[in-house]
């Protein structure tokens, strides 16, 4: 959970660079047009509100309501008590709560002028919540604006790839802290949050679990000033005849990425290696935009996307064994000058090949 | 740290029982309610009811639990590793794997159970998607969806013998999670610093995850909020709202505790919270409302001439029920009229703004009993100091 430290500090994010992104994402709306666009948020799928404000959602749902003009407004149902601690911590002046998010809305848009509203990725939203906003909206027309904020954050500015590389850096030595000595899972597993939250994650999961009786996998998924890395690691306790054909094809997966590869083409260079062993498995290419949900949101289309020069992402890579177990091997990789580089790798092993 | 006492054991006959019971109860309310069958929605913050159904710790984006009227349970799940946790926890042998939002797999099944009409009551389909919804809706014919999440809150309320010792599991976690954030008072240390500590000893006992609003600072401190870079201060206030899930089921603690020799204002602080979660523990029994438990802490605040601080001005509720979430039905609020039934879990806190020493926290989470109740913690209930 978003446990972690939040804060707005400007040496990471200067002056300005929350309200360029709003402004770019006002230009597509006046180019539409549209009299503003709303963005739902709810604690476990927040990353394009953070994107654009710096809001952590901690707690419940949330919508970030964006006019073609002017300051962009938090809508939300947590209590007016935290709106300091919302100014302090975004860009954020405009801080509503009420109990019904449709009701904001109404008043939101009642106080622009004439055009339609667009909402982003409106089929991930509850119907009920879009039925709502549609019944407090009479005679507006309501637009999906599909992934407009995502696409933006799929291509970072250099002080987002500067804090997706710290933030790799710190999902790489949590797991790391985890791997080393005769520890329990549970043990590992706070080693590895402990690591993260010192170093000022927002948010971290750790799943540590026993893979067959002979090994163990540690991974970690962390949020750190709004950007998710992964992680993962396999401990071999015993003679497990799986992790050398695992690592064999995790390095070759490794080797494949670079700037055009797409998941199909990690899939056949893992394939020839791992189809001898006669185990189910599942390679999978994240954008960082996607961990948060553990690619859980993405549609199937996303699946077949390129990878481009300055994206982040994760390679994953997951091996059913025969006990009913797995194990995961993974990585946050960021595409620079057309090839890959690890970045949850310290030096001399930034790339496991 | 502080190693705490074991944990009693996970009894496993207790949970086949358990299960066969609880899947029974479900199947009792949805007959009152005249339903066809329950198909609980879980995204990826509200897994509740899922968990109820399956048993399952859940990890992707959506889930679904299905319980037809009649015939076997089915989950539906998008990713192996949920896959995985529901046939590791064994309750429900029918698990299939789904590409979201296509969902012609649920549909297919529960026309299998329901055929073109029926009537299905969907759990946190507030909550569903519209690709889902949508999907969904026109694949199952004329079958009328209504909500079920009142009714699943409702069932979820009562815990079981078996869901009382996975409580108090976490009981045990949340008290060490307790001594851990005391431990990691030290002027100067940040307040993320501090969470940092907590989590990671929660997580090396076992907790599955944590809730936890974090404070600290005077009396200008009006809410709790996720931890920031503040540097904890001689004199300061610390206050922690803490809620680790360990076995699916969420333990609350609200404490305060001072660094260094507490305050006159913080000292009357402790007194006003300490009496007002008394009269409100005082109040508990089976048969009483919510709204009589929340009435007897504001009761407390008033006498003292305290009672503007007990609005929605100054703070939420006047505690709450947990479980498989930790923030479930009842709200103590003084107009709920949800009756407290035996084997209800609540925490009682009057958390709120006062001006004596800012926002003050204190609650301790009881199971609701015929005479009265039974603490779930063994923290001590007191102003707490930390050496400067």
């Amino acid at each position: 959970m978003k446990r972690g430290l939040v804060v707005l500090d400007p040496a990471e994010i200067p002056p300005g660079e929350l309200d360029r992104r709003v402004a770019d994402l006002q230009g597509h709306l006046r180019r539409q047009p549209l009299a503003a666009a709303l963005i739902y948020a709810d604690v476990y799928h927040s990353g394009d509100i953070t994107y654009l404000t710096n809001i952590c959602v901690y707690w419940n749902e949330a919508l970030l309501a964006v006019p073609a003009s002017g300051g962009p407004a938090l809508l939300s149902k947590i209590s007016r008590r935290v709106h300091p601690w919302m100014r302090a911590t975004s860009n954020l002046d405009d801080l509503r709560s009420g109990p019904n998010l449709a009701d904001l809305v109404g008043q939101f848009v009642g106080e622009l002028g004439p055009g339609a509203i667009g909402m982003v990725e409106m089929d991930w939203w509850p119907a009920r919540v879009v039925q709502d906003i549609e019944a407090a909206l009479p005679g507006r027309d309501l637009e999906d604006l599909g992934g407009v904020v995502r696409r933006r954050r799929r291509a970072p500015s250099a002080p987002e790839t500067a804090l997706l590389r710290t933030a790799a850096r710190l999902t790489g030595q949590a797991v790391t802290t985890a791997l080393d000595g005769p520890f329990t899972n549970p043990e590992r597993a706070g080693r590895a949050e402990l690591t993260a939250r010192l170093g000022g994650a927002e948010d971290v999961s750790v799943y540590c679990h026993p893979s067959t009786a002979g090994a163990d996998t540690i991974e970690v998924v962390s949020e750190y000033r709004g950007y998710w890395t992964s992680a993962a690691r396999v401990v071999a306790n015993g003679d497990v005849p799986w992790a050398a054909p695992m690592d064999e094809a995790y390095r070759a997966g490794v080797s494949a990425l670079g700037r055009g590869v797409t998941a199909e083409r990690v899939h056949d260079a893992v394939d020839g290696l791992l189809a001898p062993t006669g185990l189910g498995w599942r390679a999978d290419l994240i954008d960082h935009t996607d961990l948060e949900t553990d690619g859980g949101y993405r549609w199937a289309a996303d699946a077949g996307e390129p990878l481009a020069d300055a994206s982040v992402f994760a390679l994953r890579l997951e091996l059913d064994l025969p006990d009913g177990s797995s194990a995961v091997l993974a990585d946050t990789f960021e595409i620079d000058g057309g090839t890959a580089r690890c970045l949850t790798r310290n030096g001399h092993d930034a790339n496991p090949e | 740290m502080t190693t705490p006492p074991p944990a009693p054991p996970v009894d496993g006959k207790q949970e086949e029982e358990d299960v066969g019971a609880r899947i029974q109860r479900v199947r009792d309310a949805m007959d009152r309610a005249q339903l066809d069958g329950i198909l609980a929605f879980a995204p990826g913050w509200r897994r509740e009811n899922v968990r109820y159904l399956t048993g399952a710790a859940l990890r992707g984006a959506f889930a679904f639990g299905y319980l037809p009227a009649r015939g076997q349970a089915a989950a539906f799940v998008g990713n192996v590793a949920d896959e995985q946790a529901v046939r590791q926890a064994g309750w429900v042998p029918d698990v299939r794997v789904l590409a979201f939002p296509d969902v012609r797999a649920v549909a297919a099944r529960i026309r299998d159970d329901l055929g073109d009409r029926g009537r299905l009551g969907v759990a946190h389909l507030e909550l569903m998607p519209r690709a889902i919804h949508g999907s969904l809706r026109d694949q199952l014919g004329r079958a009328e969806l209504v909500s079920a999440t009142r009714l699943m809150d409702m069932l979820r309320l009562v815990k079981s013998p078996w869901e009382l010792e996975q409580i108090r599991r976490a009981g045990v976690v949340c008290s060490a999670g307790w001594a851990a954030f005391v431990a990691a008072l030290h002027p100067g240390v940040a307040e993320y610093e501090v969470v940092a500590n907590v989590e990671a000893e929660l997580k090396r006992l076992g907790a599955e995850d944590n809730f936890m609003l974090f404070a600290s600072g005077g009396d200008e401190v009006r809410g709790m909020t996720p931890p920031g870079a503040r540097r904890l201060q001689p004199g300061d206030m610390v206050r922690t709202e803490l809620t680790p899930q360990l076995g699916g089921y969420y333990a609350q603690i609200c404490r305060s505790a001072v660094l260094g020799e507490p305050s006159e204002g913080q000292r009357r602080s402790f007194e006003l919270f300490n009496e007002a979660v008394q009269a409100g523990l005082d109040a508990v029994r089976a048969g009483v409302t919510a709204g009589d438990v929340a009435r007897a802490e504001n009761d407390v605040f008033r006498k003292h001439g305290y009672g503007e601080y007990t609005t929605s001005q100054y703070t939420r509720v006047r505690g709450h029920g947990h479980g498989l979430h930790p923030d479930e039905i009842p709200a103590l609020l003084e107009d709920n009229e949800t009756v407290l039934e035996e084997n209800a879990v609540i925490i009682v806190h009057p958390n709120t703004y006062t001006p004596l020493a800012g926002y003050h926290v204190l609650g301790d989470p009881v199971v609701v009993t015929r005479g009265g109740y039974q603490p779930l913690l063994t923290t001590e209930r007191k102003l707490f100091t930390a050496p400067v």
